[in-house]
């Protein structure tokens, strides 16, 4: 057993002898198996040395012509992969992304209110079908009736409320219901006047009137119309068709309580009013006659007023009231100028791409990266196992 | 007698990280004779001194200094080709079937130094082939210890461990076979 002091003293003479440097007396035998080692050693046969020499020289080119007679494989380089990994994200995009460069598309509303924007609107207006999806209803109707309000897409209008005609579930007749909507209409500056004055056209032709109208030129339009009820889906399909539907919001009340009510004093005030008729036939006295007559003129002036609420309540239920707001939208004026797609667009595009490029490498990032360690770890492993391999083939020479 | 030697680059666009002709020409003979004693076969260690050579010369853009000097790589790569091809083979190599060079001996040899020459040959040839190939890289291939633990992959310490007990084992073969 050698001690590591013997060690490194027979390790250092062995270096000694190979480098011819003189070594211990002691260590000679050991300086002499060195250099026979060293003796002994196979020298290549020159025929090979000259022509491994000119292979080299050329720089192996048998193995490249080895090469070529295989399956000739393109060269794919990082930068092509790359290049390609790109087109094919584009393409990607591009697939997935709507058609028609909508640039109002994306909106935090339901698909289904795209949708029923796209329905309402003729197709020949050039509407897109995404605007309404981009503005969800910023206003939810509200109503104060045991009566459905809706905040409904204009699919309301294919899908009307129950009618007035529908039998009550107690079963007393006609219940009276009082609608109303809104609608927000986006247009081009330069046709507001005319999305204006068709909408007073429309208010018209359904015998309806208008309550109310602003219009500033170019700008926005504030209407407050009434149209019998019966037409008032009319109204709103039609109405849709003047611009862009941003937003439509329909409401119904159940005011069949407020016509009893009133109908049911005006009976009253009519019965006693006959009564007090009665009794001035047959007053006797000035005084008698004189109190009556002042009675009725009270019971008189109830009647006038109850007869003035039921035909107010009934109006009610008979005309719907239409609130429409008139915006001026440049965007849809830039996409019905017949000019399609401009810059603006051109860069709202380029940020759509970005964003869903960033996303689709964000989400490809998120599965290269475990795999990417997994391949890493198998490769490790294989490249362990093959030089283990190796060894082996060692151990059984 | 001294001769040029052009290598051309592995490719135009890569900047060499070693000196190939250098290496080549330096570690040519030293690595036919390592390939040649771990086989046992002069014609498969000039086809493996071939193809490691060719290896080496299409990866030595890998080549990293920090991993160690040109030649332990070299001799990383031939030692690869050499086992590739013993598993390849899956034949023993046996130095002692190697016919003797005929052209190394000269006449005037004595016999003892003969008989001294062939009992070193036989020795070594009954060595496991691990310590052989120990004697391989140390004297035939001429690494040092610190080369040859990067070959092997191994402690420099370790190295040397090792090859003092394959020249220890080979001096007790020597010594029977006298």
């Amino acid at each position: 057993m050698s001690t590591p002091d013997t060690l490194t003293r027979e390790l250092a003479a062995l270096d000694d002898a190979l480098a011819g440097h003189p070594v211990d007396p002691d260590l000679g035998d050991l300086a002499e198996l060195a250099v026979a080692l060293r003796d002994e050693r196979l020298a290549p046969d020159p025929a090979f040395t000259r022509t491994l020499d000119s292979r080299v020289e050329r720089g192996f080119p048998r193995a490249a012509r080895a090469r070529k007679r295989g399956i000739k494989w393109p060269r794919v380089t990082l930068p092509a992969l790359g290049v390609a990994a790109s087109v094919l994200l584009v393409v990607g995009i591009a697939v997935t992304l709507p058609k028609g460069g909508d640039n109002q598309s994306g909106g935090g509303s339901s698909s289904s209110t795209g949708a029923s924007a796209e329905q309402a609107a003729p197709p020949d207006t050039g509407s897109e079908p995404s605007v309404a999806a981009k503005r969800a209803p910023s206003s939810p109707a509200t109503s104060d009736s045991a009566a459905p309000a809706t905040s409904a897409p204009p699919q309301a209008a294919i899908a009307p409320l129950p009618t007035p005609s529908s039998p009550p579930a107690d079963g007393r007749g006609h219940r009276s219901v009082e609608r109303s909507a809104e609608l927000v209409l986006a247009a081009p500056p330069r046709e507001i006047d005319r999305a204006a004055a068709e909408i007073l056209r429309v208010t018209d032709d359904l015998g309806g009137y208008v309550v109310s109208s602003t219009v500033s030129s170019n700008s926005s339009g504030q209407f407050e119309l009434r149209v019998p009820e019966r037409r008032l889906q009319t109204a709103l399909s039609r109405l849709s068709r003047v611009a862009k539907v941003r937003e439509r919001t329909q409401n119904a009340q159940d005011i069949t309580g407020a016509v009893v009510s009133v109908g049911a004093r005006l009976e009253d005030a009519r019965t006693e009013r006959r009564s007090l008729l009665r009794q001035l036939a047959k007053a006797t006295t000035t005084n008698q006659t004189a109190s009556i007559r002042a009675r009725l003129r009270l019971v008189s002036g109830e009647i006038a007023g109850y007869k003035r609420d039921l035909s107010r309540v009934k109006t009610r239920a008979s005309r719907s009231t239409i609130a429409v707001t008139l915006l001026a939208d440049r965007k849809a004026a830039a996409g019905d100028s017949g000019g399609g797609w401009t810059p603006g667009d051109a860069l709202d595009d380029a940020a759509r791409i970005l964003e869903v490029t960033a996303g689709v490498l964000l989400v490809a990032l998120a599965l290269a990266l475990p795999l990417g360690l997994v391949a890493l770890l198998v490769w490790l492993a294989a490249r362990q196992a093959a030089q283990r391999r190796r060894e082996r083939a060692l151990d059984a020479v | 007698m001294t001769s040029t030697l052009t290598v051309p680059l592995a490719t135009s666009r890569a900047r060499p990280s070693l000196d190939f002709e250098a290496l080549y020409r330096a570690a040519r003979d030293d690595v036919y004779a390592y390939v040649a004693t771990l086989l046992g076969d002069r014609s498969a260690a000039e086809d493996v001194t071939a193809s490691a050579f060719e290896r080496a010369y299409r990866r030595q853009r890998t080549y990293k200094a920090a991993r160690g000097s040109e030649r332990a790589w070299l001799f990383g790569i031939a030692r690869n080709a050499a086992l590739d091809e013993l598993r390849r083979r899956k034949r023993s190599a046996a130095l002692a079937a190697d016919p003797a060079d005929v052209d190394a001996a000269p006449a005037e040899d004595a016999a003892d130094a003969a008989l001294r020459r062939a009992a070193l040959r036989t020795a070594v040839a009954t060595l496991p082939p691990r310590e052989r190939e120990l004697i391989a890289l140390k004297f035939h291939a001429g690494l040092d210890n610190a080369e040859l633990a990067a070959v092997l992959g191994v402690s420099v310490s370790n190295a040397g461990t090792l090859l003092h007990r394959a020249v220890q084992k080979l001096r007790k073969a020597i010594d029977e076979h006298a």
